[in-house]
């Protein structure tokens, strides 16, 4: 049995010999069964079901602040043919592209350095450090930005003590795009260290033999050898900033607003949620065909 | 190269190797000055952070240990995070042995079913989650964010325990068959005697996941805020230095619980988890 | 079928998807027999050991252990405790509670199962060593974990699966010594299933030789060596020469004239034959004698010409690979004061010879 850094579904489990046709005695079912159901209700009520319910409800009617079942394109044709909808779409991908643009340009430096520079024990304590921000803190962080950033700010105190004029440094593109970065850097820099991590060295090591500079090898060896998982973290990256909510909020002050603030404030005013649940449904298929093609760029890297 | 002599090949070696250095320093310095500065001026006599600092005071730590809404916060994370982790754990667990032992039909759709959820963004979910729920009457309970979290952090369980389920081998549950135990009592007394460090790695993250997470329990908890949910609101008002010092029990609490559950996992870069050989 | 065998195996077979791992096969074996099952890798051995212990249910066929159909009885019922070769010991457990597991699956209270647990590590020259953990001992000790852990239900039969090849040779041979004297202590049926034909020799009181799910032969080491059924168990053996020809003529003592390839040699004719019938006969290794190529063999003799290919030296005994005309290759098995005076290299020209009661005609050609 090997144990690889990422379970995968395509792993091939331990096959379940022994079921085969003569089988008698205690059923051999008790277990899976039991084992089985539990989770897949759980998922099936607390996932799927809201999910669906959700495509359900875009075509529901809210009258006098109630939620009326119906089957009306109402909502859709409002929704779709919005222009604070549009915008706030080409706004939320426009600022997630960037966001991937930017974490990967970060990220692979930094993941190389680790992954190939530090040594051992340096290398397990940066991938622990790294692991903590992915799992706390992050509306704490941007809380801090806001605080750092704000026109009255340590920032530009700091700038104030150099004899620079204060610089309008929230609110604009440059701490959204901090925001996003301190949502999804992390991550981001974690898959690539794996990844770069299960990168046969012997690969570096004959590129370099047959005269490969340093900066070639990245180019033509490592990349080209990582790039599902560049996908990935791209990927990730993407998915992350593209239904933030937090960050479009207290960095930029929901202006422009984003399709997840949209949606808050579909919410907030009048409960309409099946106008909300239409925003939420093309959000979702936004993410699935950007996904889509990122997968699709993966899986033709060369053979 | 030609033009360059070696000398200058080492000089360029150690330059960009400094600068690689340095970059990735930064980049921790992205990563960790925020905390810091919560951390800092949550300790600070001033009302609103700046430099120079306003001297060393306790009392915005006093503040919110007296503020009634932040102590009921406080006691709805415990509660939520505790049963989020012991159910994810105890979810992911069943959903992990089932992936590691059996073949059947839907086992990748039932396997993303497990894994999808932290992929779909949580604004998205959270009024999923509420419409659907408060359709079916379970909405502003405590017990509906446990189970939104559950749904959740049952991926992370199952990924670190089929993590080390990998490692188990078919041999090892056979041998207990083969040694008079059934395949229930094999279950208790081999395979989750073999996966305990996972358990409890899982029991943490599950902790963690749900400590920080706020969209959902926004949308779900109504009028039961968990702890991020009440920063989340406080954001909304005025800044106050109130948050600094929630920020820096909170931060002290999810930072904790990550890296238990790092110890309990034994993360290596690019090298298998520690194997316990049985030869 | 032997009703008095305490395992028999009526013709079991199992079917995996895509692959007939067992192809309905008879086997009885006594009481107290140890039994190797040998044979290529796929050929069903430990399909067939997995059988037995009920980790795998047959597809047809049945088992019956002590008279007792195994049909509705599933593994963990069988009381068929198993060494395995990868050892498969408990890593949480203490060395004493890995032996103890099976006393504690059977409801066995904790001190009795400590003291038998004890007394069986004692037994196995483990004594101390209870409260160590797995990962603190050394591949002998583990080995010998794996099979106190098998005996301490004192079961009637062991299954052992390949136990010795994750070992080292002198911790094999020594191994090897272990179980040859548990089995004569304990006297219980030993199932064993290897590929190691010198384990298989050494230990058993009879070998089962398979091949594509097939029981190719059954009998004492011996009597396999020295009487293949078939050219697979011939050739399988190792250490027989094999040889094929039609029949050239036959006479009244029982000798055949076999005309082949490499020349015509006289076979004893063990059964009927027709003159042109397709034949094969063996000539075992170690009956084969070498002699400089200048000289004569000895009247009588069959024999042949070739160059040295090749030598192999284990323990005192050498195997001469000898290639022959048309690239056959012969092989001769001394001990190595026999052949020293002969100062083999390779390419070195040299006679062989046997004598001709010694090639044993195969009953069939399949």
């Amino acid at each position: 049995m090997n144990a690889s850094s990422t379970p995968s579904m395509a792993m091939a489990p331990v096959p379940a010999r022994g079921r085969g046709s003569a089988r008698r005695g205690p059923s051999p079912r008790t277990v899976p069964v039991l084992l089985g159901l539990p989770v897949l209700l759980w998922q099936l009520v607390f996932f799927a079901a809201p999910l669906l319910f959700l495509v359900v409800v875009t075509f529901w009617q809210v009258r006098s602040f109630k939620l009326q079942p119906a089957l009306s394109l109402d909502n859709w044709t409002r929704i779709l043919g919005a222009s604070n909808f549009h915008q706030a779409a080409l706004h939320s991908l426009a600022v997630s592209a960037t966001a991937t643009v930017l974490a990967l340009a970060i990220a692979f430096p930094a993941a190389y350095t680790i992954a190939f520079r530090l040594p051992a024990r340096w290398r397990d304590a940066a991938i622990a450090a790294l692991l903590v921000p992915v799992f706390s803190s992050y509306i704490l962080r941007i809380y801090a930005w806001q605080i750092v950033l704000s026109p009255e700010g340590l920032a530009n105190t700091l700038l104030g003590a150099l004899g620079v004029s204060a610089l309008p440094l929230l609110g604009g593109a440059l701490s959204l795009q901090i925001g996003l970065l301190t949502l999804s850097l992390p991550v981001a820099v974690l898959i690539l260290v794996f990844a770069l991590g299960g990168v046969d060295s012997s690969l570096v090591e004959a590129a370099e033999n047959l005269g490969c500079r340093r900066l070639r090898v990245v180019g033509h060896v490592l990349l080209p050898a990582i790039r599902p998982a560049l996908v990935l973290a791209g990927s990730t990256t993407f998915l992350l900033a593209f239904g933030d909510y937090v960050s479009p909020v207290f960095m930029t002050g929901s202006n422009p607003p984003t399709l997840s603030i949209l949606i808050v404030d579909t919410v907030k005013s009048g409960s309409q949620w099946p106008r909300a649940s239409v925003i939420g449904v093309c959000m979702l298929a936004l993410l699935g065909l950007v996904l889509g093609l990122a997968r699709r760029l993966g899986a033709r890297s060369a053979a | 190269m030609s033009g360059m002599t070696g000398i200058d090949h080492a000089r360029a070696r150690k330059i960009s190797r400094a600068a690689q250095y340095a970059w990735l320093a930064l980049l921790f310095a992205f990563i960790a000055a925020p905390m810091l500065v919560i951390v800092v001026f949550s300790f600070d006599a001033n009302r609103y952070p700046t430099i120079p600092w306003g001297g060393f005071s306790l009392q915005w730590q006093r503040a919110i240990l007296d503020d009634e809404m932040v102590r009921d916060a406080f006691v709805n994370t415990l509660v939520v995070a505790l049963g989020t982790a012991v159910l994810s754990t105890v979810l992911g667990f069943a959903a992990a042995y089932l992936d590691h032992r059996y073949r059947y039909r839907g086992k990748s759709a039932f396997a993303m079913l497990v894994a999808i959820p932290p992929a779909v963004p949580a604004t998205i979910l959270g009024m999923a989650m509420l419409a659907f729920l408060s359709r079916i009457g379970l909405f502003g309970r405590v017990e509906a964010i446990v189970a939104c979290h559950v749904a959740i952090a049952t991926s992370f369980s199952m990924a670190i325990i089929r993590l080390r389920l990998g490692e188990l081998g078919p041999d090892m549950e056979q041998a207990a068959w083969n040694m008079g135990a059934s395949p229930a009592t094999g279950l208790v007394r081999v395979v989750i005697p073999f996966c305990r460090s996972s358990l409890i790695a899982s029991f943490f993250l599950a902790a963690a996941v749900s400590f920080d997470e706020f969209m959902i329990a926004w949308f779900v908890g109504g009028v039961h805020e968990t702890l991020p949910v009440r920063i989340l609101n406080l954001l909304q008002g005025q800044v106050s230095p109130k948050i600094n010092a929630i920020g820096t029990v909170v931060l002290a609490v999810s930072v904790a619980l990550v890296l238990l559950a790092q110890r309990f996992m034994g993360v290596r870069a690019g090298r298998p988890a520690a194997r316990t050989a049985t030869e | 079928m032997n009703n008095d065998a305490y395992v028999s195996l009526r013709a079991l077979d199992k079917r995996f998807a895509g692959h007939h791992a067992v192809r309905g096969i008879d086997l009885d074996i006594a009481a107290g027999e140890f039994v190797a099952i040998m044979g290529p890798s796929g050929c069903g051995k430990s399909t067939t050991l997995r059988l037995l212990a009920g980790l795998d249910q047959p597809s047809s066929g049945d088992i019956l252990i002590g008279g007792r159909s195994m049909r509705d009885v599933p593994a963990y019922q069988r009381d068929t405790p198993m060494v395995w070769q990868s050892l498969a010991l408990f890593p949480f457990l203490t060395v004493a509670q890995n032996v103890e597991f099976p006393l504690r699956m059977k409801g066995l209270g904790a001190e009795a199962r400590r003291k038998r647990a004890l007394d069986w590590l004692g037994r196995m020259g483990l004594a101390g060593m209870g409260d160590r953990q797995i990962a603190q001992l050394s591949g002998g000790q583990r080995q010998r974990v794996a099979i106190a852990r098998a005996l301490v239900t004192e079961p009637s039969i062991l299954l052992l699966d390949e136990p010795l090849s994750a070992l080292d040779a002198h911790l094999r041979v020594r191994m090897q010594t272990e179980l040859a004297r548990l089995h004569r202590e304990l006297r219980i049926t030993f199932v064993y299933v290897t590929h190691a034909q010198s384990e298989a020799f050494a230990l058993a009181d009879r070998i089962v030789i398979m091949n594509e799910g097939r029981i190719q032969q059954v009998g004492a080491p011996q009597d396999v060596y020295r009487a293949p059924v078939n050219p697979f168990v011939a050739d399988f053996i190792g250490t027989n020469n094999l040889l094929t020809g039609t029949v050239g003529a036959l006479d009244a003592e029982g000798w055949a004239r076999v005309d082949g390839a490499l020349g015509s040699f006289a076979v004893p004719a063990r059964r009927a034959l027709d003159r042109g019938a397709d034949v094969s006969f063996v000539v075992a290794a170690d009956r084969v004698s070498l002699r400089p190529s200048e000289t004569e063999a000895p009247a009588g003799a069959s024999r042949l010409e070739g160059a040295v290919l090749g030598l192999e030296f284990v323990g005192s005994t050498q195997t001469v690979f000898i290639e022959l005309p048309g690239g056959h290759e012969f092989r001769a098995q001394k001990q190595q004061h026999e052949i020293e005076s002969l100062e083999l290299a390779p390419g070195r020209r040299v006679g062989l010879h046997w004598d001709p009661k010694h090639a044993w005609l195969l009953p069939r050609n399949a």
